[in-house]
């Protein structure tokens, strides 16, 4: 599966990175790819561009905070968790987002 | 100011005493400002509270990493903190901590080359060979030699 993450924090020094890191591990893992986009003290980092979205079969948000160019995503299917949850058990917000849209 | 400021082997301490989560944040403050590194201890200990309060900085493995960003803070910091009893912090995995890592950051750092070594420290965390090793290590040496590791990686 083709997944499109972002990650962001109140503070952005640390959780949006860590919560990176941990869709990645997973995705990798559970064998789908990803991109991940962190919406952190340093702006837009790996920004999710339209030809991303193109192939993207399912999107995942990790925040804690309002999101910059939310818009980028509408009409596709949005699975949004708190930014810990990304931290914790990335591998279980893949498989549950999964879960909702693809059963 | 040098990459490697970002942390010193004074800014690691072993064997710290507390029983609460408060008490530790209360001895990062003290310590960041008796470095220098905070120019108002209040304010600094007041936001790590904060950030506590909004959600828990202890992301699981017996590891906690309070941070604030304000303008009180002189220079962007980690300090280190192993504790001597584990302290209850309401972690993602719910287990006591015993290591701390603490962050101060310059609300003006927006965007420097210090918040791109904490994001690659961040990242880090989330391996659990580092935290294995910083739960091992038993001399600030050893802390501040896997920490400056990471800033080297690529």
């Amino acid at each position: 599966m083709n997944i499109v993450a972002v990650t962001a924090c109140p503070a952005g020094v640390a959780h949006t990175y860590m919560a990176k890191k941990g869709l990645e591990k997973a995705a990798k893992k559970l064998g789908h790819t990803i991109k991940v986009e962190t919406q952190g003290s340093m702006g837009l980092e790996n920004e999710i561009k339209p030809k991303d979205l193109e192939t993207a079969d399912l999107v995942i948000f990790a925040v804690d905070t309002k999101i910059e160019k939310a818009d980028r995503f509408k009409n596709l299917k949005i699975y949004e968790v708190p930014v810990a949850a990304a931290v914790k058990n990335a591998d279980k917000v893949i498989e549950d987002a999964i879960k909702k849209y693809f059963g | 100011m040098e990459l490697g400021d970002l942390i010193t082997i004074d800014l690691i301490e072993f064997n710290v005493f507390a029983s609460t989560k408060e008490e530790v944040l209360r001895k990062v403050a003290t310590h960041l400002y008796k470095a220098g590194r905070v120019s108002d201890e209040e304010a600094y200990f007041q936001a790590l509270v904060n950030r506590e309060n909004a959600t828990t900085t202890g992301f699981g493995k017996g590891i906690a990493i309070p941070h604030a960003n304000i303008e009180e803070v002189t220079l962007p910091t980690i300090s280190v903190l192993k504790l001597n009893t584990p302290v209850e912090w309401d972690s993602l995995d719910d287990k006591p901590v015993n290591i701390v890592i603490a962050l101060a950051v310059p609300s003006k750092a927006k965007g420097t080359i210090h918040l791109q070594l904490l994001a690659k420290l961040s990242e880090e965390l989330m391996e659990d060979e580092f935290v294995e090793k910083l739960h091992k290590a038993n001399s600030k040496d050893e802390i501040y030699q896997y920490i400056t590791n990471v800033f080297h990686k690529e």
